[in-house]
């Protein structure tokens, strides 16, 4: 044996250690043109931030928003006048609201009473007062516009009954709040 | 070392991406959901007969009665005494009488009042309404006055 002689568990250390820093460099390498290659997401977070600022400032454009249920479902009607904004009567197969207040229950199939009425017309005046307040203090006038949304099942004495109540109010504008959407 | 390897992190978007993406889609599924809602003005509602007095002088106008199983077209005015009765349902057959009549009447008033009977459902009377609003042909009473009183 020569000294020349490389000893073989050197040899295969020696090539076990080039061939680790090979695949280090590779995976090094590898990995730097991943980086550069990943998905660029910063493109993508700004269609989705304009696409969501446009969904809320459409869902705010919507003057009243109402939630239907079983006793409340307003008819359909070929109407396309778009809706504007103003004190909201509620009139449902179970209740009166006015602006989301309940201010009378009804008993399911019976008609509303005198005394149901002169409360639905106190609330009608209160309401008209505070917006007469809030208009002398800087906000918006009382313009007298009162949005009907009714069941389409309501009685005809009920609703002619509201907005009889409402006339006597000083509520001067009446607008019937209807689904878009042609025939029932 | 440790300092350099921080100034070539980027920002982690996905979790802000994931936040936006179930907030787009929440948005969407509400607003599928949201009613899409008009309006119909309406003039005031009044008590006593439909279209106010019975002078001759008046210009013809109509007054249109819901009943429990009929349709009436009643005319005041220069059209007093005009009366006709239509099924309960013939939404198309009064759109085509309002027709003929505003034809037949050209100084027919723009207004029509429209009355019903206590127990009448309030979609009937929408379904009226839309009816004599316009019909194929185009507009024919814009004005709808809702009156209290049946017309007989």
């Amino acid at each position: 044996m020569s000294t020349s002689e490389t000893n073989p568990a050197e040899t295969s250390e020696g090539q076990g250690s080039s061939d680790d820093d090979m695949l280090l460099m590779r995976r090094r390498k590898h990995k730097v043109a991943g980086a550069n290659e990943g998905l660029n997401l910063t493109a993508m977070m700004d269609i989705f931030t304009i696409i969501l600022v446009f969904m809320i400032k459409q869902y705010e454009a919507a003057p009243q928003n109402i939630t239907l249920s079983e006793d409340l479902t307003p008819p359909k009607s070929t109407s396309e006048a778009e809706m504007v904004p103003g004190v909201a009567l509620t009139i449902s197969k179970t209740s009166i609201l006015l602006d989301n207040k309940l201010v009378v229950t009804i008993e399911r199939g019976k008609s509303v009473t005198p005394a149901q009425w002169a409360v639905v017309a106190k609330a009608l005046a209160d309401r008209r007062d505070t917006i007469i307040a809030l208009g002398d203090r800087g906000g918006a006038k009382f313009t007298g516009d009162v949005m009907v949304i009714a069941d389409g099942e309501v009685p005809y004495e009920t609703l002619s009954g509201a907005l009889f109540q409402a006339g006597n109010e000083k509520y001067t504008t009446y607008r019937l709040i209807l689904q878009a959407g042609g025939k029932n | 070392m440790a300092g350099g390897g921080g100034g070539t992190e980027e920002l982690n978007l996905v979790p802000y991406l994931d936040i936006m993406v179930n907030l787009i889609m929440f948005m969407v599924v509400v607003t599928a959901y949201l009613v899409q809602l008009k309006e119909a003005p309406i003039m005031a509602p009044s008590y006593g007969p439909g279209g106010g007095g019975s002078s001759g002088e008046q210009k013809p106008y109509l007054t249109v009665a819901i009943t429990n199983n009929a349709i009436q077209v009643v005319g005041g005015g220069k059209a007093q005494g005009m009366e006709q009765t239509l099924g309960k349902d013939d939404y198309a057959g009064l759109a085509a009488q309002l027709r003929a009549l505003k034809t037949a009447m050209p100084d027919m008033a723009e207004s029509l009042v429209v009355t019903a009977d206590n127990q009448v459902p309030y979609k009937d009377v929408v379904r009226v309404m839309d009816a004599a609003r316009n019909d194929k042909a185009g507009s024919l009473f814009p004005n709808i006055t809702l009156s209290v009183t049946v017309s007989k």
